[in-house]
């Protein structure tokens, strides 16, 4: 007999070929489907291409209700980070007296040496909020409108002075325009929503201006040049007057930016670490503000950003959870990124130059967080809340409960954080605290391959959260020891300690 | 690291496609789901190991092998059992 003769049949053989084509057809049925979902979810973000299993949603329609008829415009000057407003539930002697232990606490920790609160760990954290704000002389990034006087350079021409036709593009165009220059620039995403008559509910009364110095703990209000308000005019373009913000009263977009922080650092408890990390996004933001400021006006359009400190005129994290960059947590202090997870910043922008906007949308984050309560169960004074579902009302704080709240608005259905509570413990620590960020499920690297698994089942299903959620406290993911803070200087990390390849599909980077 | 691990796996597989012909095993049907399923789960053991001391989270890690890593051998060790047996009664 040959000694090439098979031992396979014909009908095994047969049969073989047919397991194999079949085999090939599935991978090729299954790859353009998902590729086509790509390509689908791609075009509704523009150049941005999404996970398959990120769902979108109509404008105007995120995974919180909202009531656009019971919104109300904010006045910025009473958010809890300006001492008279907290001196307004506390008393004026609280307020001091938190100031005074927070200054004890930090110099305790620097005599001490204590593990992220040494002498380095302090510098690193003043060091990394260098240009955070305008208050600072030499540091004045930060303006409503950006540099308005063309410069031999730094300073972008208008095409008025280079005698050509401002840039004219299609809102779909500018959009991926405009994501290219910003992701450029520093931005880690940019995303758009018309800043329409709902949107205009969110713009906020007055900015914070000087607001947080405390002198005004003793004489309320501010003048109106110290704290300015921001108006809408039937002029074309915006400016600044002596005590407004003016606004024009035509077609404009609000650019949401999404500035990632350093997820490491993060989960650093209340260490100066952590500060440094937080203080990174206000001053990657300043520059991002400037430019994009700059860039516009050399198109022939304008920017109106966060005239001088840390606010600007819309809440940001409204901003992400409507244009789609975000959903909402369970804290409401912040929302949660599909892509970057909780430990992200966000910024708003407002401009004249056409954008398309993007959809919200479901990831199943907000619906996640209706079952996992590990940033509430994380928050040392019980600020976050445990309710099983999502209100409409606002609770007053357990710290004032006689007093109505003045520091959020009536309008949507969140779970309500007292963030009167929060501001108390978070001001008294050497560094503040931001333990619920950090200890979020969705605070994960991207290296091992069970997130992506995880976001893409709690994407699909809500059935598995409550399993994933005791998983991932199983799996032991979260805070690190306070002990074990300094060895965030013997690592190796990425530029600006974050993971800028998210979002990129072009180059290789990935 | 994939691509030697797609290598070892790749020879893994060549070597018992060689060793059910050599041995006359035909495989049942649920041999090989039981076999695939246990190497998937080796797979992404492997990975989710390797990978979760990247991120700097060893507790993860070693739960890893624990939580996946302890089912995928028993998967394999009934799918060989279930063939070698098999063979050693007919």
């Amino acid at each position: 007999m040959s000694n090439f003769h098979s031992t396979v049949s014909r009908r095994d053989f047969m049969k073989g070929l047919g397991l194999v084509g079949a085999g090939l057809g599935t991978a090729t049925a299954t790859a353009p489907l998902f590729k086509d979902l790509d390509d689908v979810s791609s075009s509704a973000w523009g150049n941005w291409k999404r996970p398959w299993w990120i769902k979108e949603r109509e404008l105007g329609n995120p995974t919180i209700e909202i009531n656009w008829n019971e919104m109300q415009r904010f006045d910025l000057r009473e958010n809890l980070w300006m001492p008279h407003a907290l001196a307004s539930y506390v008393g004026v002697d609280k307020v001091l007296q938190i100031f005074h232990e927070k200054g004890a606490s930090q110099a305790e920790g620097l005599k001490n040496n204590k593990p992220g609160q040494s002498l380095r760990d302090l510098a690193l954290a003043s060091a990394s909020s260098t240009f955070n704000t305008s208050y600072v002389p030499g540091q004045e990034l930060k303006t409503w409108l950006g540099p308005q006087k063309t410069e031999f350079s730094g300073v972008s021409a208008t095409p008025e002075e280079l005698g050509v036709p401002k840039w004219e593009g299609t809102p779909e165009e500018n959009l991926k325009m405009l994501r290219a220059a910003m992701r450029f620039f520093g931005a880690s995403q940019i995303a758009v929503s018309a800043l329409d008559t709902n949107e205009r509910k969110i713009i906020s009364t007055h900015d914070t201006g000087n607001a947080h110095n405390y002198n005004y703990l003793y004489s309320w209000p501010p003048p109106a040049t110290d704290a300015k308000a921001f108006v809408f005019e039937n002029v074309d373009k915006a400016y600044e007057g002596n005590d407004k913000y003016v606004l024009p009263d035509k077609p404009l977009w609000t650019v949401c930016i999404a500035v990632q922080m350093s997820k490491e650092m993060f989960r650093h408890e209340e260490s100066h670490l952590r500060m440094a990390a937080n203080s990174s996004r206000y001053r990657l933001h300043a520059t991002i503000q400037y430019l994009t400021q700059n860039f516009l006006r050399g198109l022939g359009y304008q920017g109106m950003g966060y005239p001088k400190s840390y606010w600007g005129a819309l809440p940001a994290q409204a901003t992400a959870v409507l244009s789609g960059i975000a959903e909402m947590g369970r804290n409401d202090n912040y929302c949660i990124s599909p892509e970057f997870g909780s430990v992200c910043g966000y910024f708003s922008l407002i401009t004249d130059l056409p954008l398309m906007p993007t959809p919200p949308i479901d990831a199943g984050i907000f619906r996640f967080c209706h079952t996992c309560r590990k940033c509430a169960e994380a928050c040392p004074v019980g600020g976050i809340s445990f309710e099983a579902e999502p209100s409409w009302e606002i609770p007053p704080s357990a710290i004032a409960t006689d007093k109505p709240i003045s520091f959020s608005t009536p309008g949507k259905r969140t779970y309500h954080t007292d963030a009167l509570k929060c501001r108390l413990y978070f001001d008294a620590q050497p560094s503040y605290c931001a333990r619920c960020m950090g200890t979020c499920v969705f605070n994960t690297n991207t290296s091992a391959m069970v997130h992506e698994l995880v976001k893409t089942t709690v994407s699909s299903t809500g059935l598995l959260n409550g399993f994933l959620w005791n998983a991932d406290k199983a799996f032991g993911y979260g805070l690190v020891p306070a002990e074990e803070t300094s060895k965030w200087w013997d690592l190796s990390l990425p530029l600006y300690g974050q993971d800028g390849s998210i979002g990129a599909t072009d180059g290789g980077y990935k | 690291m994939w691509f030697l691990i797609g290598l070892v796996v790749g020879s893994l597989i060549t070597a018992l496609i060689w060793w059910i012909k050599k041995a006359k095993a035909n495989l049942k049907w649920y041999e090989w789901i039981i076999g695939i399923l246990g190497l998937a789960l080796l797979l992404f053991t492997v990975q989710n190991f390797f990978a979760s001391f990247a991120e700097l989270e060893p507790t993860a890690a070693y739960t890893f092998l624990l939580a996946t890593g302890l089912p995928s051998l028993i998967f394999l060790v009934v799918a060989w059992q279930l063939v070698t047996r098999r063979i050693k009664s007919s």
